[in-house]
């Protein structure tokens, strides 16, 4: 029988999942949401800006609402296994070949 | 194979004052030598592989300067296992450019894929135990100690223990170093209430391989980010004074990743490093003097 999931583990998730997709997972209780907030964008404006500069005619071509739909999209589903900041491009490029779109339009 | 050995032979050992090297700083830096800055630092993440233009440029500062690793995506409290491969190309990448130091952040940046940002690891007994483990295991790897980095944090979910318990505890567990960031130390007292001098005097200085310093960003009265964006505020010299007081001078490193000025205003920064450690060096020999007689 596997050993039931650290406390500390199981809030790692939760925060994580909030992060990942702030509209769809609830926040950590008891955090200031401003705080929360911090590094929702963080995380969110690193990201598009690695994906806005590595496709820069994609972001051009979609709407501006589709286009981060789509990046939230990313971020909510795709597992990214590339340490290497500059391989963001490609873990997006697998993103799009196998799982846009995720979610039924 | 054994490692190459450097003509001066001290690349393994940081002293002074340091730079943050970063890809747009390759050209404006390339005329610089060691006694304008004394040593750099790059987060293996973005050299690791890269070859060409960039990687030749890269090699020219590798054999001139001692170098420092600071890495973004060991993820060291991440609920995931480490990912051993990233481990293993990191310990390569310190033999291809003689670099002795690996140093990273008390953090975490995945789940069960990377965010690419650093996100506090929740201070608990079961997370100190965790992380020094797998830090145990990142050294046994490596063969040799790394340092970690206190992280700037926003927010302490599931927190049961302080911050200052928390480093202490996974440094003494992990048998590990410290990279002590006195920017992060402050921007956290803010954040967090704490008294900033108190919480350096109650670090390792025995452990602290050298000591970051940056500048931040005021998001409220009570709220700092940790950009490395702006020029190092004067309360935060402060503290870097009061950390040689305290340990004597360490190695000390400017970290500047946005707005990044021309270079001379950038010397300007690292040139206050020194005179803050030629200042502290002179007082404490000093003092040596006095207890002599």
């Amino acid at each position: 029988m596997n050993d039931p999931t650290p406390v500390f583990q199981v809030s790692q998730h939760t925060l994580v999942a909030h992060l990942r997709n702030p509209n769809k997972n609830r926040a950590p209780e008891g955090i200031e949401d401003r705080r929360l907030n911090i590094y929702r964008e963080l995380i969110y404006n690193n990201i598009e800006n690695f994906i806005a500069s590595g496709f820069p005619v994609l972001k051009d071509v979609m709407s501006e609402a589709n286009w981060h739909a789509m990046v939230r999209d990313f971020i909510e589903c795709h597992e990214s296994h590339s340490p290497y900041f500059l391989e963001i491009s490609q873990e997006f490029l697998k993103y799009l070949a196998f799982s846009y779109p995720s979610r039924p339009a | 194979m054994s490692r190459p050995v450097s003509a001066e032979g001290e690349y393994t050992s940081l002293a002074g004052a340091g730079l943050g090297l970063r890809r747009s700083l390759l050209d404006s830096l390339a005329d610089l030598s060691t006694a304008d800055v004394n040593f750099m630092e790059v987060a293996p993440e973005n050299w690791i592989g890269v070859g060409g233009r960039f990687g030749k440029k890269f090699r020219s500062y590798t054999e001139r300067f001692p170098f420092t690793l600071h890495g973004l995506s060991l993820s060291i409290g991440s609920p995931s296992p480490l990912d051993l491969e990233f481990v293993k190309a990191v310990k390569r990448f310190m033999t291809e450019h003689n670099i002795a130091l690996y140093s990273e952040h008390l953090t975490y940046c995945s789940d069960n894929g990377h965010l690419y940002d650093l996100l506090p690891i929740p201070f608990t007994e079961e997370a100190v135990k965790y992380t020094a483990a797998r830090i145990r295991q990142v050294q046994d790897i490596l063969g040799c100690r790394i340092a970690m980095e206190n992280a700037s944090y926003y927010c302490a979910p599931e927190q049961d223990m302080s911050e200052i318990d928390f480093i202490n505890a996974v440094v003494s567990e992990a048998d590990c170093n410290l990279l002590l960031d006195v920017n992060n130390i402050y921007v956290n007292s803010i954040n967090h209430r704490y008294d900033p001098v108190a919480f350096l005097r109650a670090l390792p200085g025995e452990r602290t391989t050298y000591i970051h310093i940056a500048g931040h960003f005021d998001e409220a009265e009570d709220l700092r980010v940790d950009t490395h964006g702006s020029d190092v505020i004067p309360p935060v010299w402060q503290l870097l004074q009061e950390a040689y007081d305290c340990f004597g001078v360490l190695p000390t490193l400017l970290e500047r990743d946005f707005n990044i000025p021309a270079v001379p205003e950038l010397l300007e920064e690292v040139n206050q490093i020194k005179s803050i450690q030629a200042s502290a060096q002179k007082a404490a020999s000093g003092e040596e003097v006095l207890v002599r007689e």
